[in-house]
């Protein structure tokens, strides 16, 4: 399971120069600035920076590109944790508890909370990595369209069971988002629904569309305020409050270590991604717990499930770059251009042809997160200075950084227009009380789904019987059935109980 | 509205989201149709269209409840504070939010041939004044140092190709 001449190998690369730990801290930093503004994404920090990596050795390239992603999943929860908009995809369910914890004026506690999660989850799940990287690369192997369709589908119906109230509407507001993502070229070439707008045969550009659902959410229902949170005393930064909020994030190791574990198998899943992993650690978090009453309205658990869940991802995702060559989100898909850029092919056989340096990466990535704990720390207090800020001023800035970033990710009008549409979307569905995290889901899982609906149909010939033949599609499906059943369940069950003691009591 | 001895009561801005949230999918499964009736083009948008729709109807029907109009009186009132809809747009701050949806727009529609770094300042400070910021050094001060940081840190550091006026 582990190599010790590889290792030993390793530690001689990584201790062998100053440079490949000069790279780090610039890395960190980039990653936690396009983390944590909104519009800008740890996909893009990497491929701006790409470039600057032409001038490095192969190892510091993966370092410092290692570090924009280790930065950039905590950045983005700072974002959502004190404005409720998450920097990214990845952090939509550390919004459901972290923003009420910031409105409670308790937004120190929850970023130390995320930081620490954050950097543990990142560490456990690269000791992970460096244990069984073999062993999820053959299980990944294993998985093809139908189960690929199914946890796909899985991430979509999330928010419409994780809510609790209103189903029909979550539901909707998922469908509505996967219609949505299917927009543009068919896989047969057919154009759908472009309305003869030619920056819409690509699809709709999900970045943009994603700040302006976000955006608008949260920005309109803020107009109405002076201040994020309202009480002076409540926006100040205090060290020893975060550090409150890293101890307090040790107190549940259960769910510290389950988010982490959620995080790590399904960022080894190509396409799925940390935005699933995210939300299905905070499904679970809310599934076992025994008092749910809290999840939702600033319970501690939630931040530490959905950030342990968005950081242990990486190092997933990475078993799956290093072991298939396969890369699970954008992120990775850069580091992929990296490889290319260095001559350097990934496949299976990258492993075992550059066993030292796959381990210095994993040994580089241990002190990584020390560092972030020390980074991200500092970055806290810049960050923090957002909610000292009026918001009859953050709002318009807000809404014009990300005009500029949408006309960054399109690099023409598209961006920023479709940002304006769903801004005005959004701001309906916040109005009416839809999630508007269920739409972002289907916009992002739609090409996913619709992708792996058409070859599990090619597969299958249409014949549904051909799911019988696939156990793990089976057992994906009862959990992802389950999932949907249960809330309606519970909520029939708990009505149940209420009447049969009500009940009692008369008689 | 009054029918006899009951009243309907409608969501009317709900309404009207849930049955333009229903055209769009309605329209949409129409167009995909248009391009191509193969599997391949509808094997995920006809039924999810139809399931949108599905839950369009039963969202829909939620929103027109028929009660019965006990008291007179009670139904005068509310006919009276139904009459003035503007001034209800105006307390819920709702204008504010329509104003500021307008000029954020006009701020779209205005960054490729104002410049962004124009425009931007343009609308940072419109939009500080419509949300309450009286303070002219905030409105432009802050307005232009924004914008310009904004225009040079996307164009010059980030080399992002923002069409500009003065940067």
């Amino acid at each position: 399971m582990l190599d010790v001449s590889a290792m030993a190998d390793a530690l001689r690369l990584l201790f062998g120069s100053w440079s490949p730990w000069l790279v780090m801290v610039p890395g960190l930093v980039i990653g936690l600035v396009f983390g944590a503004v909104p519009g800008l994404t740890t996909g893009m920090a990497m491929v701006i920076f790409l470039p600057l990596t032409l001038y490095m050795d192969f190892l510091s390239a993966m370092i410092f590109l290692t570090s924009v992603f280790t930065g950039g999943g905590f950045g983005c929860a700072i974002p959502a944790i004190l404005v409720n908009i998450p920097g990214m995809p990845a952090a939509v369910a550390t919004t459901f508890d972290g923003y009420p914890m910031a409105q409670r004026g308790e937004h120190n506690e929850a970023l130390g909370l995320g930081l620490a999660a954050s950097t543990f989850a990142e560490a456990l799940s690269y000791v992970i990595l460096m244990l069984l990287v073999v062993p999820i690369s053959d299980f990944v192997l294993k998985l093809s369209s139908p189960e690929m369709l199914i946890v796909g589908l899985w991430g979509l119906t999330l928010i419409a069971a994780l809510r609790g109230r209103n189903f029909a509407r979550g539901l909707l507001a998922g469908v509505f988002g996967l219609l949505l993502g299917t927009i543009g070229f068919s896989a047969r070439g057919d154009i759908r629904g472009t309305m003869g707008i030619d920056y819409l045969l690509d699809g709709i550009p999900e970045i943009p569309a994603l700040m302006g659902l976000f955006c608008a959410a949260e920005l309109f229902k803020l107009m109405r305020t002076d201040y994020i949170v309202e009480k002076a005393e409540q926006r100040q930064v205090s060290l020893r409050r975060i550090m409150a909020g890293v101890r307090l994030t040790f107190r549940y190791p259960r769910i510290l270590i389950r988010g982490s574990l959620v995080g790590v198998i399904i960022g080894a899943v190509p396409g799925v991604g940390s935005a699933v992993a995210n939300l299905l650690a905070y499904s679970e978090a809310l599934r076992t717990a025994p008092d749910k009453n809290g999840f939702g309205r600033g319970d501690p658990r939630g931040v530490i499930a959905a950030e342990s869940a968005n950081s242990s991802s990486e190092g997933g995702s990475m078993a799956t770059l290093l072991a298939l060559g396969i890369p699970g989100g954008g992120a990775t898909a850069v580091m992929l251009g990296a490889f290319a850029m260095h001559n350097i092919t990934g496949g299976p056989r990258f492993i075992a042809e550059n066993k030292p340096l796959v381990y210095a990466i994993i040994f580089s990535n241990f002190v990584q997160t020390v560092v972030l704990m020390a980074v991200g720390l500092a970055f806290i207090y810049a960050a923090g200075a957002i909610v000292k800020t009026p918001v009859r001023v953050l709002v318009p800035a807000i809404f014009a950084v990300s005009v500029f970033g949408g006309y960054a990710i399109t690099g023409n009008i598209a961006g920023p227009a479709t940002f304006f549409v769903f801004t005005l979307v959004g701001w309906q569905m916040q109005r009416y009380d839809y999630p508007v995290a269920a739409t972002v889901i289907g916009l992002l899982l739609a090409p996913l789904v619709e992708g792996e609906a058409l070859r599990t149909y090619q597969m299958s010939g249409g014949d549904p019987a051909f799911l019988l033949e696939r156990p793990i599609a089976l057992v994906l499906l009862a959990l992802l059935v389950a999932s949907l059943v249960w809330p309606l369940v519970a909520r029939r069950f708990k009505a149940w109980q209420r009447f049969a003691v009500e009940g009692g009591r008369e008689e | 509205m009054r029918i006899g001895s009951s009243r309907l009561r409608v969501e009317w801005g709900h309404l009207a989201f849930v049955l333009a949230i229903a055209a769009f999918c309605a329209w949409y499964w129409l167009d995909a149709r248009a391009a191509s009736t193969s599997t391949q083009n509808l094997l995920l948008i006809q039924p999810a269209a139809l399931l949108a729709l599905f839950l369009c109807a039963v969202i829909a029907t939620r929103l027109v409840n028929v009660e019965r109009v006990a008291d007179e009186a009670k139904s005068g009132e509310e006919s009276a504070g139904a009459a003035a809809p503007w001034e209800a747009l105006r307390h819920s701050g709702a204008l504010r939010g329509v104003l500021f949806a307008a000029l954020l727009g006009a701020y779209v529609a205005a960054v490729l041939f104002a410049g962004f770094d124009l425009a931007t300042f343009v609308f940072l400070a419109a939009g500080m004044f419509l949300l309450g910021e009286r303070r002219p050094l905030v409105l432009v001060g802050f307005a232009a140092l924004f914008a310009a940081a904004l225009s040079y840190s996307f164009k010059n550091m980030l080399s992002v190709p923002v069409p500009t006026i003065f940067f």
